[in-house]
């Protein structure tokens, strides 16, 4: 009855998204999230439910993309009408087709060579689509336009709302879809075989054979997402399949924290942000973010939601209240620093004119500001050393009486 | 036909000996610390980064011994304050570490030098053809590069074969339990192995950046045959990783200076097909165009039927 | 017929020979210990059985087919389960899911992905009955790699237990527990593996005359005595094998 609710309540959020953000941005905002959390999931499937750590999962949404925008061609030159709504199942069972073949040899190990199956697959897939012209269109890609497919109820897919629609319906979809899978014998012998392996064929079990399931369910998903990339932008290119792409996926998953189902939605949902909207303000967006991952791995092993579940444990202790004065002790410095680094790191990419950073206006080339700044950042580290002590025995304080809770240093 | 074989060979040696540069450093990381060390190749890429610098203040020579000890500074703090820090988490936390790191080193070469490639030159003194054969000049620096990278490799050699800490290192590789048993600074050992590892891929950038160019994008052209190398050649094991390296090397070369293609293959067998076939993208492929992927195609063959290498022992 | 049977069995790895030449029968019903000094070869006999590595000679049958050719699951699922002398659990599933994992098979489920396992109701009935068995009610969800080290080995045996397979092999099942904990444990063995075939390794001797009526003596991969727990006790090569003790004057000779 409580995930009926929850489930309820989800697609109610769909619904009403788009009309509380209903400016251009706001809905192209929308439709990238929507493409990016279903290929999240799917990538989750692999690295956080499965134990794969992929670096070529763009290769399933790329190839469900380019086949999506191939049958969206094929409507456009009349050779066969698929509904617009389909486009992305055909996405979906072109990376599944793709997922059962390469899954075939790659999922007997995990690990290492796991990995290095997925980089060299990646990589023989991105240098063949700069080769092979008449499907993946070379350097310039493969375009088509939507709006051929026959008119669904009325609806002719000519606005972007009504794309959004289209792809919060297979989001929905999607993401029960894979909630569900997490739930099956399947799924839990994935989280079986994560953690031992060994012990699953005692049990009756081929690791390799549990592996690849999800390995294939895993590839659909992400070829869902790519014909859904497809429909909405109307044009695949090479970059869509390659190691760039593929890095993506898995710093979205990670950063949203792999250990909870909704660890990568949330790093979809504020990468998907980070990109679309960091980028107007500063050229520095892609270091920032290179920043947040390194950062991530090094001090959150389980992401923002591990970080999140780490305050369960003072929650039902009903201990929370203890780490609010320690928190805003540590976060005032904490945020003094981290801006006024990134004050310098603007600073150092502007050349002329005055560069108003948080309605202060710095000189580039000016000792003075230069200088400001790094005192600022000085003062601030030094705060910080002086609260965090502070922090940590908070911390151990409203964790207290349960040795057993979740520890930030588990495996991963 | 001869004089493109002769030269595709050397350069193909050149290559070849330069990649072993940077392979036997992941070898060494990887055998020591477990760990595939994808940012590598970004080492590479700042020491063509700190020569270029250091090469517009005070010359080349300088740089050429300056900038590979900077890297293996960075490299040797890397694995302190960070790397360290992500070894609790297992192994896929550290592969995915350096993967961020390698992400990260990238953005960073592009906040303070830009996205354009550098002109980063050899010395003058060294702009002159080595030899002449058939007509075709054989650049002195290619020379120097073929030297400095063989004289790495039999500095390596020695290191490893006949010092103290090399031999710790060696029966590290085979018994990695055991070192620790008998009582070495293990964590202080990791510390050194990475920060020269390091320093020897960031001498291999600063020998190939005035060859290979140098910009943002050199570190992910390399990074991923190293990788390729390393898995080919067995992980963990040096005689594969050069092998492999001069392997690559050769066939890369080779093909390239081929200019051989499937519609050579197919007059010679008196094949023809229509130009607008469905399949003509195959029927056009030419080796030069294929080079490319037959690292990687390699591999995946390699991974399927011998997933420890040519040479290796240990699966992963 | 014998439910397991070792015909001339023998492993070594390269020139070093672990097992040699190893016969051994055991029948239904039977609880057989094997016990040797360290390194005699006891684990490997157990992976050599459970397919964990490949015999070099010789042959493995079980209810009279040959499985030394199978991979682990295949073996595991023509019946027989086994334990392992280092706990090897599902760290990050809790108790309730990893004896869940271990039901799967035996219920016929298969690698299925249309069942949803919080409806399957007999399934879960089996899980909890087992947790209750196995005394983990309590810790039903508290992920394996958190629990106390006993309470593992419980769980341990309950992963072995739960498919009710026909023979079980137990590697160690109580090493490294105190006196108090080894006799729990040792009961709740007896309690859940009534009516099957057990084959246990040990080093425990207490525990081995406790629970065997059958014990086979390893010594340096050979199988030197193969008897009751009486015959085990006055035996002359065992004494000498295992306790260093001459043999006395007029005994039989090794």
């Amino acid at each position: 009855m409580r995930a009926l609710v929850l489930w309820a309540g989800f697609a109610l959020v769909l619904m009403v998204l788009p009309l509380i953000f209903d400016s251009v941005l706001g809905v192209s905002i929308l439709n990238q999230m929507a493409i990016a959390i279903v290929f999240a999931l799917s990538y989750n499937l692999l690295l956080g439910q499965g134990g794969m750590l992929s670096f070529g999962h763009a290769v399933y949404f790329g190839l469900g993309g380019f086949l999506a925008v191939h049958a969206m061609l094929l409507t456009e030159t009349q050779t066969l009408a698929i509904p617009l709504v389909l486009i992305p199942l055909a996405g979906g069972l072109c990376g599944l087709c793709a997922a059962l073949f390469i899954g075939s040899f790659s999922t007997g190990r995990a690990g290492t060579v796991f990995a290095m199956i997925s980089l060299g697959v990646g990589e023989l897939l991105a240098a063949s689509s700069l080769i092979l012209v008449s499907f993946f269109g070379g350097e310039s890609g493969v375009s088509a336009d939507r709006t051929f497919a026959p008119p669904f109820f009325g609806v002719d897919f000519s606005q972007d709302v009504q794309v959004y629609f289209l792809a919060a319906a297979w989001l929905f979809v999607s993401v029960l879809g894979m909630y569900l899978f997490t739930r099956t014998p399947a799924g839990r012998l994935a989280n079986a075989v994560r953690d031992n392996p060994e012990r699953a064929r005692f049990l009756g079990y081929s690791a390799g054979r549990v592996r690849f399931i999800s390995f294939a369910v895993a590839g659909f998903f992400a070829g869902i997402a790519g014909g859904l990339f497809a429909v909405n932008y109307e044009i695949l290119t090479a970059g869509n399949l390659n190691a760039a792409s593929s890095g993506q996926v898995l710093l979205m998953a990670y950063i949203g924290g792999l250990g909870v189902f909704i660890g990568p939605i949330l790093g979809a949902v504020l990468l998907t942000l980070i990109n679309s909207l960091l980028n107007h303000y500063t050229t520095l967006w892609m270091l920032y973010l290179g920043l947040v991952f390194v950062l991530t791995v090094m001090f959150l092993p389980r992401g923002l939601t591990g970080l999140l579940m780490l305050h369960r444990v003072p929650w039902q202790q009903g201990r929370l209240g203890l780490l609010v004065r320690p928190y805003t002790l540590t976060a005032i410095p904490g945020a003094v620093l981290v801006l006024s680094l990134i004050g310098l790191l603007e600073l150092s990419q502007r050349e002329t004119g005055p560069f108003v950073y948080l309605g202060i206006p710095f000189a580039p080339g000016s000792a003075v500001s230069w200088l400001a700044l790094l005192a600022v950042a000085v003062i601030a580290f030094v705060a910080l050393r002086r609260t965090l002590p502070g922090l940590r025995a908070a911390w151990a304080e409203a964790s207290a009486q349960s040795p057993r809770s979740m520890h930030e240093g588990d495996a991963p | 036909m001869a004089d493109a074989l002769i030269f595709a060979t050397l350069n193909g040696l050149v290559t070849g000996m330069l990649l072993f540069m940077l392979a036997s450093g992941v070898t060494l990381i990887f055998s020591m610390m477990g760990v595939l060390n994808f940012a590598h190749a970004s080492f590479y890429m700042l020491g063509a980064y700190f020569a270029f610098a250091i090469s517009q203040q005070i010359g080349f020579w300088p740089a050429l011994l300056l900038a590979p000890m900077l890297v293996g500074v960075l490299g040797a703090l890397v694995e302190r304050y960070g790397l360290r820090q992500v070894h609790k988490s297992g192994q896929v936390a550290e592969l995915v570490f350096t993967f961020g790191l390698a992400f990260l080193i990238e953005e960073a070469v592009q906040l303070f030098w830009g996205r354009a490639t550098q002109d980063f030159r050899s010395p003058a003194a060294l702009d002159f053809a080595l030899f002449t054969l058939f007509g075709q000049d054989f650049p002195a620096w290619k020379g120097v590069m073929l030297c400095i990278s063989v004289s790495i490799f039999i500095g390596l050699y020695f290191v490893l074969t006949r010092t103290r800490t090399g031999i710790i290192i060696q029966a590290a590789i085979t018994h990695p339990q055991a070192v620790a048993n008998l009582g070495h600074n293990v964590p202080r050992l990791f510390m050194v192995v990475f920060g020269a590892g390091s320093a020897l891929a960031g001498l291999a950038g600063v020998i190939a950046g005035p060859v290979l160019t140098t910009f943002p994008g050199m570190a992910s052209v390399l990074g991923s045959i190293v990788f390729v190398i390393v898995v080919i050649g067995g992980l963990g094991s040096l005689t594969g990783a050069l092998v492999a390296s001069l392997l690559i090397g050769l066939l890369q070369s080779w093909a390239i200076a081929s200019g051989l293609g499937m519609a050579d293959l197919l007059a010679l067998l008196g094949v023809s097909f229509p130009p607008d076939h469905a399949l003509r993208d195959l029927w056009r492929l030419t080796l030069p165009q294929v080079a490319p992927l037959l690292p990687y195609l390699l591999l995946v063959l390699i991974l399927i039927f011998r997933p420890s290498g040519l040479f290796g022992k240990r699966e992963s | 017929m014998s439910v397991l049977q070792l015909d001339n069995v023998s492993k070594s790895f390269g020139n070093s020979a672990i097992l040699r030449n190893v016969h051994l029968r055991i029948e239904p019903g039977e609880r057989h210990a094997i016990i040797g000094p360290n390194g005699a070869g006891k684990s490997t006999l157990f992976h050599l059985i459970s397919g964990r590595q490949q015999v070099s000679a010789g042959r493995i049958l079980f209810k009279g087919e040959a499985i030394h050719t199978l991979p682990p699951h295949e073996i595991a699922r023509r019946g027989l389960a086994r334990s392992f002398q280092v706990s090897s659990l599902f760290a990050q599933l809790s108790v309730f899911e990893n004896l869940r994992c271990a039901l799967l098979w035996p219920l016929g489920y298969g690698y299925s992905f249309w069942h949803l396992l919080s409806r399957e109701k007999a399934l879960n009935a089996r899980t909890e009955s087992l947790l209750d068995e196995l005394g983990l009610w309590q810790r039903r969800d508290v992920p394996a790699g958190e629990l106390a080290y006993a309470e593992q080995r419980a769980l341990e045996l309950g992963l072995a237990i739960a498919s009710s397979a026909e023979l079980i092999l137990l590697d160690e099942p109580v090493a490294g527990m105190n006196a108090t904990e080894a006799r729990q444990a040792l009961a709740l063995i007896r309690r859940v593996t009534a009516g099957k075939t057990l084959v246990v390794v040990e080093h425990d001797m207490t525990v081995v005359f406790d629970i065997a009526d059958r014990i086979s003596v390893l010594v340096q991969g050979e199988l030197i005595a193969s008897d009751t727990p009486a015959a085990i006790r006055r035996n002359a090569r065992v004494q000498e094998a295992y306790l260093g003790v001459p043999v006395p004057a007029g005994g039989q000779h090794a």
